[in-house]
């Protein structure tokens, strides 16, 4: 099932299809290893619902919901 | 005898406080200039000199990761 | 002499191994033409010298960030003679993603595997071996922090820089191989050095890499257009990433395996789960930062005193012990007097105090007794004494406000709570980011100013680079100290610290503000992208914030004993001598002249013309003399105290007690002190500070930050003290600034794709 990262839940994993968006925001999503092909885990949310946090690639990255909505996750059921 | 000593003393002391006074002024400001020409100061920051120097440590030491 | 360069990850470690490496021969400089800081020094424990520079932390080598760019030039122009890439081993895809960058240059390479002793802690294993083989260059296991494996490291780097190295790329056997293969030949063939990676980069539609070889690019484009199928059309850049971290996965991954399941928590995920948890998590950052303040400028320990009055029917436990022995009641009033017992802070300062003020009564004493010259006597010891012991009473207190922010930064929650605000902040123009240098003004202006060099955003970073003076500095914090604590013992039922606190709140509220309207008109844009790493939670060495403690108190002492010094010796020349070099008293003084001119500008702030006996240029004046070093208004007020008649009995409250004198005398009311401290707060930082701040502007902008400085301060201050004096006056304030947003609102309405922070892209 094809989700957007941004809406994942805590705790729902997927594995990255392609990321759409362009410029800044998508390098700087490359080269922090959210590539297709990559696994992430939604960790949580902030206290105020943004930005969210994820597990990929063995650490902790944190994005807002809007740049995370240039993520295209195919959804992985546990 | 002994009060023309104190009183000697105490011209002198005021005297070497003057000076050294004037003389302090003086030397932090020259000191500065001097400094501020080299192109360093601010801080007087040995990169360790300010805790919140974290921008020369860039987040330092992340040691015990997951400790 | 070979030159080594250190290139990684931020958080890698590698500022660890670079102290570890260069020890004391270490300094920073500049990059020439960027704001980012060289750090440079020498490695002593091989057979020749070898210098090592300290490359910026980068993800990558893209040149999409200042950072980037310099650590990616300097090793293709400056050829290093060997590129130390330190990887931390508890995060290796990622680190690996640069480590594929760098060995595509022509240079060589040497990997330190970092954090080995985190490793092992997890029990979790790593082949270094393997790694080896497939990188096809050395790859040590270090700790740069227990200090294990660097010999080794060293001794393969410099076997490794005498023997050279051509750039291998790891997308030869990706889709991209073949035209990258072609182009490295076409650069190679035009004697370009680091073929390959000018190559690989141009395949990537580098920028930078387009404009210097158009030529080249062309049989890229060319090979673009005609590729069919699953190329065509694509973008190379996504690519080439995709490509990279494919093949790490598939390589390099193998060489960690975990011990733990997947999963499961370790102690810093717990720890996050309380710090940043859905509902508590401002809560609790709140009542920590509150904390940093009560524990330094507190007089009642955890309000265990007025809690019991609470319950007591107003009578809390707390007296003034009075056992007939002054000495033993002026010991035991620093650490528990009337007010309840002290707090970490409140104890030191007032065991400073206690010294300070001893000394200065012995040297008063001894002055008198070898019948020094009267100006001698009062010079050194109102002026000298009074200055430099004032300022001096402080510096526990300020250390244990550093030490907590050591805490707090250290310990990796910053991170995180820029992570919680990041939401709050974009309402206001700013990302979550900005907030990490605002809290290190907390400390002091200048490290934090440099530390905005992080912010991607050019508007960003100006921004916050102007209100960071608005985050009280430990410099000003005397001012605040000695004013709510006046403000407290002449006013029953104030608590100091409470006022303390709500100024500092008002300080970083007031810098909010200001962003918010900068944003909506002169520093108009998008909110920057917040894309960050979190690294995980560790506890602050102590040995570490030792260090930091000593270097700090160090520094103090020094400024202390010259600038303010010589700024004390000079203010109290001028307050006692007329123009025509007499001694006089006050009235007639140069000081009272010149403070005079400023006295009526100073009036709509409270401490002007309203004052009694004209002495409203007494705070005028204590406040130009702060912007030599803030710590100066403290000693002014002490010195120009003096002037006035003040009499220091030696009591264990100086720092509060010459500005409940200035109050007397004065007459300035509580409202104009507030207003008078809200000035000093947000007007023009001292000169350290205002010149690093200008360093980090723009040529040509930094006057508008002046005028900004200037300008806030007056209007803010005036606002300050008529609303506290005359309460309706707020009505009038509330109306205008309405007028205010109405209008900026409205004009920007007009102006079309206006957006703020990027909430329209979903």
């Amino acid at each position: 099932m094809e989700k957007k990262l941004n809406e994942f839940k805590p705790g729902e994993r997927g594995v990255v299809l392609r990321i759409d968006g362009e410029g800044k925001i998508r390098r700087r999503l490359f080269d922090m290893g959210v590539t297709p092909g990559a696994e992430i885990v939604l960790r949580k949310l902030a206290p105020l619902g943004d930005p969210v946090e994820v597990t990929l690639r063995g650490y902790e990255l944190t994005l807002r919901k809007a740049e995370a909505s240039c993520v295209m996750m195919e959804v992985k059921h546990a | 005898m002994l009060q023309l000593l104190a009183s000697a003393v105490g011209t002198v002391v005021s005297v070497l406080i003057g000076v050294a006074a004037v003389g302090i002024v003086v030397a932090v400001v020259v000191l500065h200039v001097v400094r501020k020409k080299q192109g360093k100061g601010g801080c007087d920051c040995g990169c360790d000199g300010c805790p919140g120097c974290h921008a020369c440590h860039s987040h330092t030491d992340p040691k015990q990761k997951k400790s | 002499m070979r030159k080594f360069a250190l290139a990684g990850n931020p958080n890698s470690g590698k500022t660890t191994l670079f102290n570890a490496l260069t020890g004391s021969t270490a300094h920073v400089g500049n990059w020439p033409g960027v704001t980012v800081d060289k750090r440079e020094g020498v490695y002593k424990r091989l057979p020749e010298q070898v210098a090592i520079v300290d490359l910026p932390g980068i993800y990558s080598l893209s040149p999409y960030t200042p950072e980037e760019v310099i650590a990616r030039n300097y090793i293709l122009d400056e050829k290093p003679d060997c590129v130390i890439n330190i990887v931390d081993a508890t995060n290796l895809e990622r680190n690996l993603y640069l480590t594929t960058q760098l060995l595509e240059m022509d240079v060589p390479v040497a990997v330190a595997l970092n954090m080995t002793d985190v490793v092992q802690k997890n029990g979790d294993k790593l082949d270094a071996k393997a790694l080896e083989k497939q990188l096809g260059v050395p790859v040590v296991e270090i700790s740069a922090l227990k200090g294990t494996g660097i010999k080794e490291l060293m001794e393969r780097a410099y076997k490794a820089s005498s023997q050279g190295r051509k750039g291998s790329t790891v997308l030869a056997s990706s889709p991209l191989g073949h035209v990258i293969g072609d182009v490295t030949i076409a650069l190679a063939g035009q004697k370009v050095p680091n073929p390959l990676f000018h190559a690989v980069k141009l395949v990537e539609g580098d920028e930078l890499e387009v404009k210097a070889h158009p030529v080249e690019m062309e049989t890229v484009a060319a090979f673009q257009k005609q590729s069919a199928g699953s190329l065509a059309g694509q973008d190379f850049e996504a690519l080439a990433a995709d490509a990279r971290y494919k093949y790490i996965t598939a390589n390099f991954a193998g060489a960690y395996t975990r011990a733990k399941k997947k999963g499961e928590l370790t102690r810093s995920d717990k720890a996050d789960r309380i710090l940043t948890h859905r509902i508590w998590g401002i809560p609790i950052f709140l009542v920590i930062l509150f904390a940093m303040f009560h524990l330094t400028f507190g007089t009642d320990f955890l309000y265990l005193n007025t809690i019991v009055g609470w319950f007591n029917g107003g009578e809390g436990f707390a007296f003034d012990v009075a056992t007939g022995n002054d000495v033993l009641d002026s010991f035991t009033a620093v650490f528990f007097c009337a007010d309840g017992i002290s707090t970490p802070g409140a104890i030191l300062f007032n065991l400073m105090d206690f010294i300070t003020s001893w000394i200065g009564t012995g040297i008063a004493a001894g002055m008198e007794a070898i019948d020094a010259a009267a100006w001698a006597q009062g010079l050194v010891n109102e002026g000298i004494w009074g200055g430099v012991g004032g300022v001096l009473s402080f510096v526990p207190q300020i250390l244990t406000l550093f030490l907590l922010l050591s805490i707090l930064e250290d310990s990796g929650y910053m991170a995180r709570v820029a992570f919680i605000l990041d939401r709050a902040f974009r309402k206001f123009g700013l990302s979550g980011r900005a907030f990490i240098p605002m809290i290190m003004g907390f400390g002091c202006s200048v490290p934090a100013a440099i530390n905005t060099r992080t912010l991607a955003d050019d508007k960003e970073r100006a921004m916050t680079n102007r209100v960071i003076p608005f985050f009280t500095c430990g410099a000003k914090a005397p001012i605040l100290a000695a004013v709510c604590g006046a403000i407290a013992a002449e006013y029953t039922g104030v608590s100091p610290d409470l006022l303390v606190f709500a100024l500092y709140v008002f300080g970083m509220a007031m810098a909010i503000i200001m962003v918010a309207i900068m944003r909506q008109t002169t520093m108009r844009g998008e909110v920057a992208p917040f894309i960050m790493e979190l690294p995980a939670y560790h506890a602050p060495q102590f040995r570490n914030l030792m260090v930091h403690m000593w270097d700090k108190l160090k520094h103090y002492i020094k400024k202390a004993f010259t600038i303010i010094l010589a700024s004390s010796i000079v203010i109290w020349f001028l307050q006692n001598f007329s123009w025509q070099w007499q001694m006089v008293s006050i009235e007639e003084s140069i000081l009272h002249d010149v403070g005079s001119f400023l006295t009526w500008l100073c009036t709509p702030m409270g401490f002007g013309l309203q004052l009694e006996a004209g002495y409203g240029w007494v705070f005028a004046v204590a406040a130009v003399v702060g912007l030599i070093a803030k710590e100066n208004v403290i000693a002014a007020f002490y010195i120009i105290a003096v002037g006035i008649g003040f009499a220091d009995v030696g009591q264990s409250e100086d720092g509060i007690a010459e500005v409940v004198y200035l109050m007397g005398e004065t007459g300035i009311t509580w409202q104009g002190l507030i207003a008078y401290t809200v000035f000093n707060m947000l007007t023009v930082p001292c000169f350290a500070a205002a010149a690093t701040v200008k360093a980090e502007t723009p040529k040509g902008k930094f006057r508008y930050t002046v005028a900004f400085w200037m300008l806030t301060s007056y209007v803010t201050a005036t606002v300050v003290y008529l609303v506290l004096t005359w309460w309706w006056t707020a009505i009038i304030v509330a109306a205008v600034a309405a007028a205010f947003i109405a209008y900026v609102v409205l004009r920007n309405k007009g102006v079309i794709g206006r957006k703020v922070g990027s909430e329209n892209l979903f």
